[in-house]
C-alpha cells in the first residue's frame, strides 16, 4: 500500500507531494539563479546586478578555450565513464555472486579510493605520470579520473545486483538457455537502471573533478572544471554562469528530445 | 599485454624526449592565470618572443605541490614560474630552485628587497586597508586600528586566509608596535589582538573572492591586494583605499632545479625585471614595478594607484623571516583558528 | 541449490582481474609511493604521526571532517528519501519532472551550483534580501563562510546520490508485499517501519556509504562556503602540501583518515548481520 499511488491515504500522499515538492524546489534554485547571474552585468555578482546584458555570452562563444575545455571534458567525461563501467561490472558480479571469503573487506577496497582525500591522489598520481613522461595526455586524465569514478560504478552495480532476484537468471537457465545467455537476455535488461546510475556517477565524479585534473592539466589539455576554477580564483566573472547556463540548456533540449521519443514508442 | 604495455611505454617516452630536443627555443611560463597572466604576457612574453626568437608557451596556475613533484622526479615541465617571495626562500632552501646567473640578469638597478641568489621579484603589491563607502558612517578609515574598531566601523572584516606574511604584522601594528619592531613576531601579542575581533572575520583565499566580499558589501572593510581595489576603483565600485602602512610584499620568478630550458629561462627574467619589461607589466596591472628606472616610463596618471607612490608609508614584510619560521607560525595559526 | 550456480573460483578470479590490475597499478603503488613519505619525510620515523597528535589542531580538523560528513549524510538522507519514494510511486509524470530535475542540478556543473550558493546566501545575498523584505527578521542571518554554509552546499551536492540507489532499490521492492501487511491488519505505521523501510536498506546503505565517504574526502564546497575556523582535513593536506611542501605530515594526516575509516568500516560490518555485497535472495 505504502507504493501504490491510489491505496495510499490522502493525508500522507499529500504530504509526501509537498515534502517533495519543496525539496525540488531547493535543488532548482540555485541553477534557475545561475540563469539569472549569467545576465547581470556585474562582474561581482551583486544580485540584484545594476543592469542586464549579454556581454558575458559575447566573451563566452568569442573564446575558444571555453568551448575546447568544454569537449575536453566531455570526452574525459565519456572514457571515464565507459571503461570505469566496463571494470565494475565483472567485479560486482564476483563480489555479489561468488562465495569467497573476504568480499567484504574486498569491497570496502574498491572504495577507497573515495575515501582518500583527492589531492593526496592527484600528488601520487602526478609524480608517477611525471616519470612516466605522461602528464597531460588523456590518458593520464581518464586514468585518474577512472580511478576517482570507479567506487561509484561498483556501489552503484553492487546495490542493483543485490536487489536482484536470482532466481529469474536461474529459470531461465532451467529452461535451456547458458548461464551466460541467461546473463544477458535476463540479467542485464532488469539491472540496467543500477548499471546505468552507476555509469553516470562515474561520468559526474569526472565531470566535475578539480583537484586531480589542475594537477593533470597542460597549456593544451585542459578540462572545463579547469578553466572554471582557475578563473574563479583569478577574475571572478560571470563567463562561468554562461558556460553553466549553456550546459544546463543542452540538458533539458537532450530531457525534452527524450520524453518525446518515448511519447512516442508508447503510441506504437 | 605486458609486453605491449612496456613497448608503449617506452614509445612514449621516447616520443617525449623526442618533443624536448625539439623544444630548445621555447620556454613555459607559469603564472597566477586571470588577468595577471596575461598582462604578464602582454608585456613580457609577446616583446620577448619578437626580441630573441624564443617561443613562450603559457601554464598555470601556479602549483606549488605540482612544481616540488616535478622538481623530485627529475621531469622538470615547467622553466619559469611565478610564485609568493617567502616561497620563493623556502623552496630555495629546501633545494628545489636553480640559481640564477646575473651574468645575463642585470641586477644593479633591483630594489635590493626583490631580488636574491634564487629568485628574481616579478612585481610587488601592497596590502592595503580598503573600504566600502556604503557601509562606512561617519570617518573614513585610516590606518589599521579601524579593522578592529568594531564600534565605529561595524560589520565583517576581510583578511587573508593562509598562514602568511600580512595579518599578524597589520595586527601587531594597530597594537602600537612600530615598524621597525615587527621581527621577530610577537604572536601571542598578535594573536590577542586578532581574538577580540574573531568572530567579526571573513577570510578570502584568493584575489577575486575578496574583491566579491568587498564590492558586495559583505565585508565593511579589510585588508586587500592594492591591484585589486585599483579594478574595484576602475570598475565605478563605491570603495575606498587608505595607503598609511601598506604592507609590501612581492611574487618571484623563480626557474625549478633541472629545468630544461634553463639558459633561455634566465634571458626571460633578463627581459621581465628589465625597465621597460616592468614599466609595461605595471601599466597594465598597477601592482608596481621591481626595477628602479621604470616608473620613469611610465605614464604620469597612473603612478598614484601604485605603490610606488606610498613608498614613504611603506612597510615591508619580512619574507625571509617567514621563510624560515613559516611552518612553525602556522601550527600557531592553525591552533589559533580551530580554538 | 545456489550453490551449484554460484560462479567457480576461477572465474571469480577473471571477474576480479581487470580492477585489481588496473587499482594495483595505477592506484596502490603511486599511493603507497606517496604515503611512504609520512614516515620517511624528512627523515625516517613516526616524528610526524608525533607531530599530529601532539598538539588539538588536528583533532579539531578531523572532528570537523567527521561531524560535517555525519551531518550532511544524515540530512541528504533525509531530503532524498521522500523524492526516491515520490519518484517510484508515480514514474509518470510528477515523478518524472522529479526526476529531470535531480539529472539536471547533477548536469550543472559543481562549481557553479556552488558559487550560485554563494550568492544566495550571503548576508548581502538573495534570501537574506528576501527575509528582511518580509520582516522576518531585522538582522541578516550568518549561512555562509561558516559550517551552516558547508552543510548546506553539500547536503544539496549530496542528495542525488541518495536518491539515485534509492530509487532503484525502491523499484525493485514488491508492492504485494506491503499490500500483504496491511491485509494482515499492520497499521501504515507500522508497515513503514517494519517492512518498507527495511526493505529500502541496501539503497540506503549505498546511498549513504558514498556520500559520508565523499564527504570525507571533500574539498571544493567547504573551500568556497566555508570559514576558516572549521577547517576540514582536504583543506588542512592542501595547505601542508601546496604551501608548506610538507608531504611527510600531509600523507601522516591521510593515513590516520584512512585507518579511522577502515576501523568505522570493520566495526559496522561486524555489527551488521547481512553482508553489504550478498544478494537479498541468494544468501
Amino acid at each position: 500500500m505504502l507504493l501504490s499511488h491510489n491505496s495510499l491515504g490522502w493525508k500522507l500522499k499529500y504530504s509526501l507531494y509537498v515534502t517533495s515538492g519543496a525539496i525540488a524546489a531547493f535543488l532548482v534554485l540555485p541553477i534557475i539563479f545561475i540563469v539569472f547571474l549569467s545576465f547581470g552585468s556585474s562582474q561581482w555578482l551583486i544580485f540584484p546586478p545594476p543592469a542586464w546584458t549579454l556581454k558575458w555570452y559575447i566573451q563566452f562563444f568569442n573564446n575558444p578555450e571555453w568551448i575546447d575545455a568544454a569537449i575536453t571534458s566531455l570526452e574525459v567525461a565519456c572514457l571515464t565513464s565507459i571503461i570505469a563501467t566496463l571494470i565494475a561490472m565483472p567485479a560486482s558480479f564476483a563480489l555479489v555472486r561468488g562465495r569467497f571469503k573476504g568480499r567484504d573487506y574486498l569491497y570496502s577496497f574498491f572504495t577507497l579510493p573515495m575515501m582518500i582525500p583527492v589531492v593526496i591522489i592527484a600528488v601520487a598520481l602526478y609524480s608517477v605520470f611525471l616519470t612516466l613522461g605522461l602528464t597531460g595526455t588523456m590518458f593520464a586524465f581518464v586514468v585518474s579520473h577512472i580511478i576517482v569514478a570507479l567506487p561509484f560504478a561498483i556501489i552503484s552495480i553492487i546495490n542493483s545486483l543485490r536487489l536482484f532476484d536470482k532466481s529469474i537468471e536461474d529459470a531461465a537457465v532451467i529452461c535451456g538457455a547458458s548461464r551466460l545467455q541467461a546473463i544477458f537476455k535476463v540479467t542485464f535488461p532488469l539491472i540496467k537502471p543500477g548499471i546505468v546510475s552507476g555509469a553516470l556517477f562515474a561520468f559526474l565524479a569526472s565531470w566535475d573533478e578539480v583537484v586531480i585534473s589542475v594537477m593533470m592539466a597542460s597549456p593544451d589539455l585542459q578540462t572545463l572544471p579547469v578553466k572554471m576554477w582557475s578563473t574563479l580564483r583569478q577574475d571572478l566573472t560571470p563567463v562561468i554562469a554562461v558556460a553553466s547556463t549553456a550546459l544546463i540548456i543542452l540538458s533539458l533540449f537532450i530531457m525534452i528530445i527524450a520524453s518525446f521519443v518515448r511519447k512516442q514508442s508508447n503510441r506504437h | 599485454m605486458r609486453k605491449l604495455l612496456k613497448g608503449a611505454l617506452i614509445a612514449s617516452i621516447c616520443s617525449v624526449g623526442a618533443m624536448q630536443c625539439y623544444a630548445q627555443d621555447s620556454i613555459t611560463f607559469v603564472s597566477w592565470g586571470g588577468s595577471t597572466q596575461d598582462a604578464q604576457k602582454q608585456a613580457w612574453a609577446i616583446p620577448f618572443s619578437n626580441k630573441t626568437g624564443i617561443k613562450v608557451i603559457q601554464d598555470g596556475p601556479t602549483n606549488y605541490g605540482k612544481l616540488k613533484a616535478m622538481v623530485e622526479s627529475g621531469n622538470v615541465q615547467w622553466d619559469v614560474v611565478d610564485v609568493e617571495a617567502d616561497f620563493a626562500y623556502r623552496a630555495a632552501a629546501e633545494g628545489l630552485l636553480e640559481p640564477l646567473d646575473f651574468s645575463v640578469i642585470n641586477k644593479s638597478k633591483i630594489d635590493p628587497r626583490f631580488v636574491s641568489k634564487y629568485g628574481i621579484g616579478s612585481f610587488y603589491f601592497s596590502f592595503v586597508l580598503a573600504y566600502n563607502k556604503s557601509k562606512i558612517h561617519g570617518a573614513q578609515p585610516t590606518n589599521w586600528n579601524a579593522l578592529f574598531d568594531t564600534k565605529d566601523y561595524p560589520g565583517k572584516r576581510a583578511l587573508y586566509k593562509w598562514p602568511s606574511p600580512g595579518v599578524l604584522e597589520l595586527a601587531l601594528l594597530a597594537d602600537g608596535v612600530k615598524p621597525k619592531d615587527l621581527y621577530p613576531l610577537d604572536l601571542d601579542r598578535a594573536f590577542k589582538k586578532l581574538d577580540t575581533i574573531k568572530k567579526d572575520i571573513v577570510w578570502w583565499g584568493s584575489g577575486a573572492q575578496s574583491q566579491q566580499l568587498l564590492a558586495s558589501g559583505e565585508v565593511s572593510l579589510g585588508q586587500f591586494w592594492n591591484g585589486r581595489i585599483f579594478a574595484l576603483q576602475s570598475d565605478g565600485m563605491p570603495v575606498g583605499i587608505s595607503w598609511n602602512q601598506n604592507l609590501v610584499m612581492a611574487d618571484f620568478l623563480v626557474i625549478p632545479k633541472g629545468a630544461k630550458n634553463k639558459n633561455a629561462a634566465m634571458k626571460f627574467l633578463a627581459y621581465s625585471s628589465s625597465p621597460q619589461g616592468q614599466a609595461d607589466f605595471a601599466s597594465l596591472t598597477a601592482y608596481a614595478p621591481i626595477n628602479e628606472d621604470s616608473p620613469a616610463l611610465m605614464e604620469k596618471g597612473l603612478t598614484t594607484y601604485l605603490p610606488t607612490h606610498y613608498s614613504k608609508e611603506q612597510v615591508s614584510l619580512n619574507y625571509k623571516y617567514w621563510a624560515k619560521h613559516g611552518e612553525e607560525i602556522a601550527k600557531r595559526w592553525n591552533a589559533w583558528l580551530l580554538k | 541449490m545456489f550453490m551449484a550456480f554460484s560462479i567457480k573460483k576461477w572465474r571469480v578470479g577473471m571477474l576480479l582481474l581487470p580492477i585489481l590490475v588496473f587499482l594495483c597499478s595505477f592506484f596502490i603503488i603511486p599511493l603507497v609511493g606517496l604515503l611512504l613519505h609520512s614516515i620517511t619525510d624528512p627523515k625516517f620515523g613516526m616524528q610526524n604521526f608525533a607531530q599530529l597528535l601532539a598538539t588539538t589542531t588536528y583533532a579539531k580538523v578531523l572532528y570537523n571532517t567527521f561531524l560535517v560528513s555525519i551531518l550532511v549524510t544524515s540530512i541528504s538522507l533525509l531530503l532524498g528519501f521522500p523524492l526516491a519514494w515520490c519518484i517510484t510511486l508515480v514514474p509518470k509524470g510528477w515523478g518524472r519532472i522529479l526526476l529531470n530535475i535531480i539529472l539536471l542540478s547533477m548536469w550543472t556543473s559543481l562549481l557553479a551550483r556552488t558559487y550560485s550558493w554563494l550568492v544566495l546566501l550571503q548576508s548581502s545575498g538573495v534570501i537574506n534580501k528576501i527575509l528582511m523584505a518580509l520582516g522576518i527578521i531585522d538582522q541578516p542571518i550568518e549561512m555562509v563562510h561558516n559550517m551552516t554554509g558547508v552543510i548546506i552546499g553539500m547536503s544539496y551536492i549530496m542528495i542525488p546520490f541518495i536518491v539515485l540507489p534509492l530509487q532503484a532499490c525502491m523499484s525493485a521492492i514488491d508492492p504485494m508485499v506491503l499490500q500483504a501487511a496491511s491485509i494482515c491488519g499492520a497499521s501504515a505505521k507500522t508497515i513503514f517501519f517494519r517492512v518498507f523501510l527495511p526493505l529500502c536498506k541496501p539503497g540506503l546503505f549505498s546511498g549513504g556509504l558514498m556520500v559520508f565517504v565523499m564527504s570525507l574526502g571533500y574539498y571544493i564546497t567547504p573551500a568556497l562556503l566555508g570559514g576558516v575556523n572549521d577547517m576540514m582535513l582536504p583543506e588542512f593536506i592542501i595547505e601542508q602540501v601546496q604551501n608548506f611542501l610538507n608531504w611527510g605530515m600531509a600523507s601522516a594526516s591521510a593515513v590516520v583518515l584512512v585507518i579511522i575509516t577502515m576501523a568505522m568500516f570493520y566495526v559496522y560490518l561486524k555489527v551488521q548481520t547481512d553482508s553489504p555485497v550478498s544478494s537479498n535472495t541468494g544468501a
